[in-house]
């Protein structure tokens, strides 16, 4: 177990969880339509993209004057880690986390800098190509030592990257905290990947509802800061009663499947939601956050998924229609929204949904509510079969 | 955590718990590393309906951890809701992405090229194949870091009881280069008490041993 004490999203609506989360909760989106031929792409599209030139500017300060020379990815990265720094709490283990060996850096991503993919060849020596490249460079010019743990896998990267730092910060490891950073940007590579995987649609995104399609494609990048359940407990007293969020558990499961047909009858889903609810009633859950692929087909299957597992009345919320679709971070993104909901006590609206379009009876948050209970789970599940469930509580 | 078993290939060898495999072997010659393993594969009398499309990366995956699910008696037709994949590489499938890229500047046509880019395609092969149920995931890291892949693996035994062996190991396949090592993981007993530390260091002296 362990517990966050710093975090930041950076996406087309901003670049704070503060900012983020406000206009989740005014109804705003991020995704826009961009005409054929913007960053050469062939057909119009929409997408929720970060501007280069906002990217820069964000990450001057922390990137120096050979910022221009920076590729964005490497921009974003540097940038949304020297916010979750800044908004550490409490301040004094700021400078730890930049100097201390006991600090895992674990990244999620789909593809890595995938501005650098047209260098690619048969047989490539840019080193930039390799996904564990740009977050090697990175951790060496902050002088942050060790080597990062570099987490790919679909959409699940950032719920797995979590269950990751979690297992890092058990009893006896050599880490008391972890730094979890997600980013993805596209380029004419990943929208042609998601294009080609059906998942791209023409029109708004609309989870979970009967004119859903596909999904828009994204960009957003996030960062989560970590400690060690143990650290917690010994540091105690500097947190001063504050509300802390606690990450109780996290599973995956498989469905042994093909890439693109997920289990209609969610199989492994429901094992992974039943392992993880050992550790929490139904009546706690405040409400539960679900990142898919767009596709119906998921959707489908997470709502069977949640009805089976007897959560058909806790409020489910999903963020695709505020941010688009960007694999590598957005369920760390989500994560990291929907614990600053549990902390305000508040569930935010699912941006898109209007007419119920899936199979399995779930209840689909639309409006802003209240809610004073202490938990949520975090649902994601991806091409290959992949699901993964998380509990987060809120503690005082 | 304890290695059960492990396969290891390379350019010119296959060994299976510390056995060369010469009729597996001299279908490894070092230069054409599709053709290599598509011999070996054709050797082991296997029918994966996939395999065909598989990217070479995958198909490395896929051949190591058949021998080993083999050689230990797995039935590939069990499900198995208490075994986990995970595989750690330098490259990834950017092998793939090479041939997807071609495809997307028209130099090449292949409608299904996509599904080899998918990050995770590696695992879903194994996980189809051998109707694995558990955890999966793919780690990248410069070159294999025994530290890196025994605290991942010993974190997830230690935070899912129900996860009794894992399918774990490095695979790298690019640009002519075939280097994989599959293990079967365990848990280790609990007596006597072991430190983390300890722990870790044994397991690396095992991984150096046969690594």
């Amino acid at each position: 177990m362990m517990y966050k004490i710093g975090d930041a999203v950076l996406s087309p609506m901003g670049a704070s969880t503060e900012v983020n989360y406000q206009a989740v909760k005014s109804g705003y989106t991020g995704i826009q339509q961009f005409p054929a031929g913007f960053r050469g792409m062939p057909e119009p599209i929409m997408a929720g993209l970060i501007s280069p030139r906002d990217l820069e500017t964000l990450a001057a300060p922390y990137c120096g004057a050979r910022t221009h020379m920076m590729s964005r990815y490497r921009q974003a990265m540097s940038a949304v880690f020297e916010l979750a720094i800044s908004n550490t709490y409490p301040d004094g283990y700021r400078n730890e986390i930049l100097t201390s060996r006991r600090v895992a850096f674990i990244f999620c991503t789909t593809k890595g800098d995938v501005d650098s993919f047209r260098e690619l060849t048969a047989q490539t020596t840019n080193p930039r190509l390799y996904p564990w490249h740009v977050p090697q460079r990175m951790m060496d010019e902050l002088k942050l030592p060790g080597k990062p743990y570099v987490v790919m896998n679909s959409s699940l990267s950032g719920v797995q990257a979590q269950i990751v730092a979690d297992r890092l910060l058990c009893k006896g490891s050599p880490y008391d905290f972890a730094v979890v950073i997600g980013v993805e940007l596209l380029s004419m590579f990943t929208i042609s990947l998601l294009r080609d995987a059906g998942l791209v649609s023409k029109k708004f995104v609309r989870p979970f509802d009967i004119e859903g399609d596909g999904t828009n494609p994204g960009e957003s990048a996030a960062c989560a800061i970590f400690i060690s359940e143990d650290r917690f407990q010994k540091d105690k007293k500097l947190f001063h009663h504050t509300p802390m969020i606690k990450f109780r558990k996290g599973v995956m499961m498989t469905d042994p499947c093909f890439p693109k047909s997920p289990n209609p009858q969610a199989g492994a889903l429901s094992r992974a939601i039943k392992k993880v609810m050992e550790e929490e009633i139904v009546r706690n859950l405040s409400f539960i956050n679900v990142i898919g692929v767009g596709l119906n087909s998921y959707d489908n299957m997470v709502s069977i998924g949640l009805e089976k597992a007897g959560l058909r009345r806790v409020p489910m919320n999903c963020f695709e229609g505020n941010f688009g679709h960007s694999s590598g971070s957005v369920s760390l993104l989500s994560s990291i929204l929907s614990a600053q909901s549990l902390v305000n006590e508040e569930i935010l609206p699912t941006l898109g949904y209007v007419n119920h379009g899936v199979k399995g009876r779930i209840r689909i948050q639309t409006t802003v509510s209240t809610s004073h209970k202490q938990s949520f789970l975090a649902i994601s599940t991806g091409f290959g079969g992949v699901n993964g469930v998380m509990l987060y509580t809120k503690e005082r | 955590m304890l290695i059960k078993s492990y396969c290891r290939i390379t350019n010119h060898s296959v060994i299976v718990d510390g056995e060369r495999m010469p009729a597996m072997e001299k279908h490894m010659n070092g230069h054409d590393v599709d053709g290599d393993l598509n011999n070996v594969y054709a050797q082991m009398g296997v029918d994966y309906h996939n395999y065909k499309n598989l990217d070479t990366y995958s198909k490395l995956g896929f051949i190591t951890a058949e021998l080993l699910m083999e050689a230990n008696g797995y039935d590939p037709d069990t499900e198995k809701h208490d075994m986990g994949v995970v595989i750690y590489s330098r490259s990834g499938c950017l092998g793939a992405d090479y041939e997807f890229v071609r495809v997307i500047e028209g130099l090449s046509s292949n409608e299904r090229a996509y599904e080899r880019v998918i990050p995770n395609s590696i695992c879903s092969t194994i996980v189809c194949r051998h109707k694995i149920g558990g955890e999966s995931g793919i780690f990248l890291s410069d070159g294999f870091i025994y530290e890196q892949f025994f605290r991942t693996c010993y974190g997830t035994f230690l935070t899912d009881p129900g996860l009794n062996t894992l399918l774990a190991g490095y695979v790298e396949c690019y640009g002519g280069y075939v280097s994989s090592l599959m293990c079967l993981l365990t848990r280790s007993p609990q007596k006597p008490p072991m430190d983390y530390d300890l722990r870790e260091e044994r397991f690396c002296i095992e991984m150096l041993r046969i690594y």
